[in-house]
């Protein structure tokens, strides 16, 4: 029987993903197990899909997990889910890859994304809880500890600490964290400053080009006009100073008006 | 329930709704072919290297729906196309994109909805719409508004339906009430649960049809086959299991499982 109020719950007929209520590890041995190879037949889709270029109704998955639905679970539950997930992640690559080799295409490829999804979600909803409960007991988060390093070009980046038995004094592993650049890291650091900038220029400067319209009350032509087209750049710049300002499409070369 | 979760306004479901409302969402980006071929990472902290299939900023919404097989035809053309000019270091002019998409939460036309063409030579004639395509505002009513188009590979000439575009005022609702064109809004409803369509000159409610939940899984709700094997039953999803507990989801399972770990745990540092 179809409860319509829960149809309008989620606003629609879900999901994916059988979710047997299974016992403990141990009662696997429990299954029937017919022939040596029926373990290995979890790889594979059902036979009735085997070269179809598109999937019947009967053999096509619904959506995925969204994080409403995942945060009802039981973290043994979720625990279970992850692994059916893992299953059918494995199957369906698996089949991608029997298609593949016979230059084919898997029928009803976005299985394989709604499962990437649901992962996702599933994760996403216990890294929400023990992060409630570390933050709780802790004070701390529990998304991995970041820091900023200083590599050996010169960039300051965002990195994941990583986890060391010997504090940094003993160990002497730690990375530079913004440390006083020298040389040719300097050096280096400002031509890249100057390239992006030069970048960022010539793309504001193509956008506006392409806005650019002829006039066709007056005839003339903005384009042939535009004085800052018609010379070259300079190709080298010993000054930040010299470096062209950057340009605003509005014309900003008069304040007034 | 909380307070503030009563407080809050209801969540616009119609926006939500569409054709692909169940396809994963990476799966349509990957359709766009607008996705990263490969990725040239561990540059010393420079930002990384991306080679693109087609560049983001190259991808222009076109009025057909997504999973057009011209659309997609094109698409490929394209991408081929740009890749042969990145190998040979030649300029590739990208397309530049000016349509503003109206936002979803102000969408008012849905498929089955009965409305008036304004415009060409069907002006003022009432039909149904068939196709919604949100990117750029435009919307196919069935057999109006139509070219004669002629195609080489089956020596046939055919009428095809050209887009409508809403936020040119091309196609209008029709009242319920006097059959005359009008525009609609969104307000809630008096029990304040959901949000409802009314036509501003009558303030009548225009229902929303039914083919409008239709997605690529079912026609209804209610006429979804499930499969067997792959399908979790709605009433076991629904079903909640969980009881908040003050421990870690790894304690938990270990709990559960009867893993006991008593070892000592030595201090680690990180940096």
């Amino acid at each position: 029987m179809v409860n319509k109020a829960v149809i309008n719950l989620i606003s629609g007929r879900p999901l994916i993903l059988l979710f047997k209520q299974f016992g403990p590890v141990q009662q696997c041995t429990s299954r029937n197990f017919a022939s040596k190879t029926y373990l290995l037949n979890e790889f594979f889709d059902h036979e009735h899909t085997f070269g179809k270029t598109e999937l019947t109704p009967k053999f096509r998955p619904g959506r995925a997990w969204t994080q409403e639905e995942l945060r009802l679970k039981s973290n043994s539950d979720l625990h279970k889910l992850w692994y059916v997930l893992l299953k059918e992640r494995n199957m369906l690559l698996t089949m991608k890859e029997a298609y593949q080799i016979r230059n084919r295409s898997l029928p009803g490829p976005e299985r394989i994304d709604n499962v990437k999804e649901s992962m996702k979600n599933l994760e996403a909803v216990v890294h929400e809880r023990n992060d409630a409960y570390l933050r709780l007991e802790t004070g701390d988060s529990a998304d991995p500890p970041m820091r900023t390093v200083t590599t050996p070009l010169g960039f300051t980046i965002n990195q994941q600490a990583k986890e060391h038995y010997e504090p940094w004094e003993i160990s002497g592993e730690k990375e530079y964290a913004t440390p006083y650049l020298e040389g040719d890291v300097y050096l280096f650091q400002k031509l890249w400053k100057e390239k992006e900038h030069m970048k960022a220029e010539i793309e504001s400067y193509d956008k506006e080009w392409a806005e650019m319209k002829t006039d066709p009350n007056t005839g003339i032509e903005e384009k042939r006009d535009y004085a800052l087209f018609q010379r070259s750049f300079r190709r080298t710049y010993n000054r930040l100073d010299h470096l062209p300002k950057t340009f605003k499409p509005n014309g900003s070369e008069t304040s007034d008006s | 329930m909380r307070l503030t979760g009563l407080l809050k306004f209801p969540r616009r479901k119609y926006a939500e709704l569409g054709h692909l409302r169940h396809i994963p969402h990476e799966y349509i980006e990957k359709l766009k072919r607008a996705v990263p071929k490969k990725v040239y990472g561990n540059r010393f902290g420079a930002p990384p290297l991306i080679r693109w299939a087609l560049p983001p900023d190259d991808y222009v919404p076109q009025s057909k729906p997504i999973y057009d097989s011209n659309i997609v035809n094109e698409t490929i053309q394209r991408e081929k196309r740009y890749h042969h000019t990145v190998l040979n270091h030649k300029f590739f002019e990208k397309r530049s994109h000016t349509v503003n998409a109206i936002p979803r939460d102000n969408w008012t036309f849905f498929p089955g909805d009965k409305v008036q063409v304004m415009v060409g030579k069907d002006k003022g004639r009432h039909g149904t719409v068939h196709t919604v395509v949100h990117e750029t505002n435009c919307v196919y009513v069935e057999g109006l508004h139509t070219k004669l188009e002629y195609e080489e590979i089956l020596k046939l000439h055919r009428l095809k339906e050209q887009p409508l575009f809403v936020d040119k005022n091309q196609v209008q609702l029709v009242d319920p009430i006097d059959g005359e064109p009008c525009t609609a809004e969104w307000i809630l409803n008096s029990d304040q649960t959901e949000y409802v369509r009314i036509s501003q000159r009558s303030g009548l409610e225009i229902p929303i049809p039914k083919s409008a939940l239709r997605t690529t899984e079912y026609y209804t709700p209610e006429t979804y086959i499930e499969v067997d094997d792959k399908d979790t039953p709605h009433n076991i999803v629904l079903k909640k299991t969980y009881k908040p507990k003050l421990c870690t989801f790894e304690q938990d399972i270990m709990e559960e499982q009867g893993i006991e770990d008593d070892r000592e745990h030595k201090p680690t540092y990180w940096y």
